[in-house]
């Protein structure tokens, strides 16, 4: 099971280009159980900010 | 390095201060926009720019090439604005600071294609909101952020820079990167409960 801190970094690579399925799939399962964490991806995926 | 960095290094440490100009013309643009971007001001920006340039022409005896110039550079110009920032700080303690406004420089803006007025406003809006949180933003999240989305610097390179390993530079950009969104979050710009339809970027943001 993946940290809050290493899912983050997951969350934030994926901004750069598509993550490799394993990571996808840790991801989602920490996501699935980590409200804070679904949050934090909202809050990157959702809201425009690309500079 | 390249070839043809390698050469004009070389021939910049002989006294060639023609070669030296070429380095500094290869080299000012990523400068100028990291100094913008990190103290916000234009002519602080310009200063530290100029600075950077005269002590990569002063040191460029010491400069040993283990890494390419401009990475060296980079880190020179780098290391200038974290001092700068430093001091301004301490000189104005309880001042805000001053942030750039979407006149003064605009941030680049996205190759989308143009949309209604109402959109144009609402994207401008936003480059000025992000523009806010960039200043609001501790120097070494701003710092790693404006690497990484304004220069387009990949983690290698990031890592060279600041001297920090691929892990560190992964978990600085990954939290400099939520703060940003916190801080629009909370400017109120924004839910994200309710997804923008104007996100169209392949990066999601």
């Amino acid at each position: 099971m993946l940290t809050c801190e290493e899912a983050l970094e997951r969350m934030s690579q994926a901004l750069d280009g598509p993550l490799p399925l394993e990571e996808r799939q840790a991801l989602e399962e920490h996501l699935e159980s980590c409200p804070e964490c679904r949050a934090a991806y909202e809050a990157l995926f959702q809201v425009p900010g690309g500079l | 390095m390249t070839q043809t960095e390698r050469e004009l290094v070389s021939r910049a440490r002989a006294g060639d201060t023609a070669a030296f100009e070429q380095l500094m013309l290869d080299n000012q643009d990523r400068v100028y926009t990291l100094c913008l971007r990190m103290t916000g001001d234009r002519e602080d920006a310009l200063d530290l720019a100029q600075e950077t340039f005269f002590n990569a022409w002063r040191g460029l005896s010491s400069f040993q090439g283990n890494s390419s110039f401009s990475t060296w550079v980079y880190r020179l110009a780098s290391n200038a604005c974290i001092d700068f920032l430093r001091k301004r700080k301490r000189r104005q303690q309880g001042e805000s600071p001053h942030s750039l406004d979407d006149e003064e420089a605009p941030l680049p803006e996205p190759a989308d294609p143009r949309g209604s007025p109402e959109e144009e406003l609402e994207r401008r809006e936003l480059r000025r909101a992000v523009e806010r949180g960039l200043q609001a933003l501790p120097d070494h999240h701003r710092q790693v952020l404006v690497m990484r989305e304004l220069s387009g610097m990949s983690y290698q390179e990031i890592g060279a820079v600041l001297d920090l390993d691929l892990g560190t530079v992964k978990s600085r950009i990954a939290r400099a990167r939520l703060a940003l969104k916190k801080f629009l979050v909370q400017e109120g710009n924004f839910s994200p409960e309710t997804p923008s339809k104007q996100t169209k970027s392949k990066r999601g943001g």
